[in-house]
């Protein structure tokens, strides 16, 4: 594998070296170069753009505070109206349905929060990046997560997910 | 997400890390910098722990979001390599652990080095395979740190920073692997 970047060289001068060859031949039997996908990506930097979100400590036009006051009620905004967009979307809510029945295990559905993976009562792009593995590995899938309302759980919901880049506590 | 290249960016990893700390406006561009910096790097390496191409991927975006947890807050110690090698290395063990798909991926390796071996196999082949084999019957302690000093390229400080433990240990145990290679008769032409 090739120097890193951004790793200045250095020497080892009583490192326990190795002929060429047989470096060179470790190198084609281990140097393997993964692809990276681009699915990866785009997971990496969603949780990225959401782990930075969120007030600038940098010079900007308004106070660190209004700022962070002005993100605060654009997030909150962007949030609810994503999440009302999944949960229509997802049947969830329903205009005419005014039934409160318990599940057997004592939950009730209506205050189930549809996508909410790893039941933090969260939804956030924790829960796009654990249903992505869970797709991936076969695992079991609840109905409650099919946010498209198409009858599966696929990567649709994976980024419609991550798209929301939502957090919202359920209400109880 | 960035308007710099990263593959051009000439900031030290010291200086992307105090932006990502820091939280502001550069810090996105900042991690993305770090990702792409690093990011073949993690794969390759998780491949290898993984043997299968989608575990490899996985395992790098766990990791790439485990490095993201650690921001505010993050202090280098060492090279970045060295954070991220445990990191890669348990996470791919755990991912091996869970899931029994690799042993197709395992099975195609030992199946490539049976076709190496055959009579089509050139001489090359062959002694690439020889070496697969004796690799493979190394510990993993010895076979780790040749693979991490003769093919990350790692020093023998990141080696020991990356695995916790002493220099020496790690100098003792590439000595003494090389030592087990040149006595086996199926490679040690590589050390004539």
């Amino acid at each position: 594998m090739a120097q890193v970047p951004g790793q200045p060289e250095s020497p080892t001068p009583d490192a326990p070296d190795a002929p060429d060859a047989f470096k060179a031949e470790l190198q084609a039997l281990y140097g393997g170069r993964a692809e990276v996908s681009g699915s990866v990506d785009d997971a990496v930097r969603a949780a990225a753009r959401q782990a930075f979100a969120g007030p600038a400590m940098t010079t900007t036009t308004a106070s660190p505070r209004q700022t962070g006051v002005l993100y605060r009620i654009a997030g909150t905004l962007a949030a609810a109206a994503a999440l009302g967009l999944v949960l229509i979307l997802s049947g969830v809510f329903s205009p005419n349905d005014r039934s409160n029945n318990l599940r057997p295990n004592g939950t009730n559905p209506r205050l189930a929060l549809t996508g909410d993976v790893n039941a933090d009562d969260t939804i956030n792009i924790v829960d796009a990046y654990l249903l992505q593995r869970r797709i991936e590995q076969g695992g079991t899938l609840e109905s409650t997560w099919d946010l498209t309302g198409d009858g599966e759980v696929d990567a649709q919901e994976v980024r419609a997910l991550a798209a929301a880049g939502m957090t919202r506590h359920r209400e109880t | 997400m960035n308007e710099q290249s990263p593959q051009s960016d000439a900031r030290s990893d010291d200086e992307l890390i105090a932006l990502c700390n820091a939280r502001g406006k550069d810090a996105e561009a900042a991690f993305e910098a770090l990702y792409q910096r690093y990011r073949q790097w993690v794969a390759n390496l998780a491949l290898r722990f993984t043997r299968n191409h989608d575990a490899a991927m996985d395992v790098t975006q766990e990791v790439f979001i485990y490095l993201l947890r650690k921001f505010p807050g993050f202090v280098l110690t060492a090279r970045l390599t060295t954070f991220l090698y445990p990191a890669v290395k348990n996470l791919s063990i755990a991912s091996r652990g869970k899931a029994q798909r690799f042993a197709g991926d395992d099975a195609v390796l030992a199946a490539t080095i049976e076709a190496n071996t055959g009579d089509a196999a050139t001489q090359e082949e062959k002694a690439r395979a020889d070496l697969a084999a004796v690799m493979e019957g190394l510990s993993e302690g010895h076979r780790e740190v040749l693979l991490m000093r003769f093919v990350d390229d790692m020093s023998m400080e990141e080696i020991a920073a990356a695995l916790g433990i002493p220099s020496g240990t790690v100098k003792s145990r590439i000595h003494n692997a090389l030592a087990n290679l040149r006595k086996d008769e199926r490679v040690k032409n590589f050390f004539d």
